[in-house]
């Protein structure tokens, strides 16, 4: 294959699966995206109007690329395939921030614009080494074995799951502050339930569908209960009047955490990443924050529970 | 008695992959399986395990339709929930009756216990799986390509475990393409193809399949071979 063409055949596959990836939405939930993609539009151009909110935004997109292409999975494919890797990556990421560079030029940040760009260039050089998985951070020990999404939750994500956590007793100072960061640990924690254990792990609990699936939503959304119940009761004992704010945060926290384990299990392939639902799972975790979208929780825990359990009976059939 | 009878298996509505299999395993006996690729032999583990119903037929293990719970399975194919260790892992699975000690049997397969399994070989991660099956300690086990990625010492290593099982009266199904680790570990070998044991051979007669094969393979292939090298 001539390596010039691979450039080019690497963005129209990009171009192409942006495209299906905007097919794919649901008619309801793509109002909803286009709604949220108002309001983010409507905040960055009046943040883009001074000059000290372009550099601040443009500094954080050059940061969040930085980051994303430190981690890129296909990063070691795409080295493999091209010679001239970086052309590849700095397509990637002008295509995919082309929105906000056009309004960087309609709001006169053209300055600004030329240094992303610029900076894209040099983000794209940078190269990424081979590395090992490492050990992760330390398991706290009352977490059982059989928990094991939470025991991998915590050596993946422990440092920022740890920091989010003291942060809400930190902001126990302050009306409502404590309830960010809580919300920042469950959105971690339904993190890991996004990977689906092999058919060997499934059946070593030895147990039938409607057993195992209860089991395990006793065991991990009992697990969160224990961690979320002290901030929550602490900021009820300081602010008797916000009982109801706290209560249904803690709800639909544990609300959620049983709709990912449910869906988890609803679209269980062996071995696999969950992909799909992604949308659907984003606007139940908004849910918590926005209480218009919280029967949207209660639809969905119903709806993948019922899947959850007609989808693992022919992998616990002999169970049953 | 491991028996299994007339056993048909139908993917959807395609042809049958078994085509009324029948064939009667002594308990405490080791059987290997061998035959060509999508010669049926991962469909015919399966359903004695459990995974697929049969569209026909039953298999029967001391006179009662077998269960799960006698079995334990090591597939071909061996995945591992990201970030968990081998010690995680091991620990998901039930003890059998007897004790397991992780400790001891991850030292003689030279398995580092914390480690995570992202960071195993190939070799050490099938090692880790073959563990967990062990730690089950079932009258049936199932090996699906046992000792594929092991490297030489595990290989002799699985084999004297193997034997020991036989002697403490596990049922052993095994399927390899590697002649010789096959062999080296059944009482007996069943060729299958076409979704049927074409041919049985005991221990006795093993090197007759190895001179059939070879034999077979020389006649039709010999020919081309020589031509497209």
């Amino acid at each position: 294959m001539e390596k010039n063409k691979i450039n080019t055949r690497f963005l129209r596959f990009r171009i192409g699966q942006m495209g299906k990836f905007f097919r794919e939405i649901p008619l309801p939930y793509l109002a909803v995206l286009l709604m949220m993609a108002g309001a983010v539009f409507y905040v960055l151009h009046s943040f883009l109007e001074s000059p000290a909110g372009r550099t601040i935004c443009g500094g954080a997109l050059m940061a969040g690329v930085c980051f994303v292409h430190l981690r890129r999975k296909d990063y070691h494919f795409i080295c493999m395939a091209d010679e001239r890797a970086w052309r590849v990556f700095f397509a990637d990421y002008l295509l995919f921030s082309t929105p906000f560079l056009l309004l960087l030029l309609w709001r006169g940040g053209w300055l600004v614009a030329m240094g992303v760009v610029a900076g894209y260039a040099g983000v794209s050089l940078i190269r990424q080494p081979f590395r090992q998985v490492a050990k992760g951070f330390p398991v706290p020990a009352f977490i059982p074995f059989r928990a094991f999404e939470m025991r991998t939750l915590f050596r993946r994500n422990g440092g920022l799951l740890v920091v989010s956590y003291l942060g809400a007793f930190a902001g126990l100072l302050l009306p409502y502050a404590s309830f960010a960061p809580l919300w920042f640990c469950v959105v971690f924690v339904t993190g890991g339930f996004r990977d689906c254990e092999s058919i060997a792990l499934l059946n070593a609990y030895e147990m039938g569908t409607k057993r195992f699936l209860h089991y395990k939503i006793r065991l991990n959304a009992g697990l969160y209960s224990l961690a979320a119940m002290p901030p929550c009761l602490i900021y009820t004992l300081i602010r008797p009047g916000d009982w109801r704010l706290a209560l249904g945060f803690f709800v639909l926290a544990v609300l959620n955490i049983v709709l990912f384990i449910v869906s988890k299990y609803a679209l269980y392939e062996p071995g696999k990443k969950i992909v799909s639902g992604q949308m659907s799972a984003g606007l139940s975790l908004m849910g918590i924050l926005v209480p218009f979208l919280a029967p949207v929780t209660l639809f969905l825990l119903i709806r993948y529970y019922l899947m959850a359990r007609r989808n693992l009976t022919p992998y616990l059939y002999a169970y049953n | 008695m491991l028996t299994i009878e007339n056993l048909t298996v139908c993917y959807k509505k395609q042809e049958p992959v078994l085509k009324g299999l029948s064939l009667s395993m002594e308990t405490g006996k080791a059987h290997g399986f061998a035959g060509l690729n999508g010669a049926g032999k991962t469909t015919l583990l399966n359903a004695i395990y459990g995974f697929i119903a049969p569209t026909a037929g039953q298999i029967v293990y001391n006179n009662q339709q077998v269960k799960r719970r006698d079995v334990a399975y090591l597939e071909a194919e061996n995945y591992f929930y990201p970030y968990m260790t081998g010690r995680e892992y091991l620990s998901l699975f039930p003890e059998g009756k007897a004790a397991f000690d992780i400790e001891r049997w991850q030292r003689l397969f030279a398995l580092p216990p914390d480690e995570i399994t992202e960071n195993y070989s190939t070799g050490m991660r099938k090692k880790l799986a073959l563990l967990a099956v062990l730690k089950q300690d079932k009258p049936i086990l199932i090996l699906d390509e046992p000792f594929n990625g092991l490297d030489l010492e595990s290989s002799f290593l699985l084999t004297t475990i193997l034997k020991q099982l036989q002697n403490k009266g596990t049922t052993l199904i095994v399927t390899s393409h590697i002649y010789e680790s096959l062999t080296g570990c059944c009482n007996h070998i069943h060729y299958l193809s076409d979704g049927i044991i074409k041919r049985s051979y005991p221990q006795e007669a093993f090197h007759t399949l190895k001179e059939q094969l070879q034999s077979a393979i020389d006649q039709q292939a010999g020919q081309l071979i020589s031509q497209l090298l």
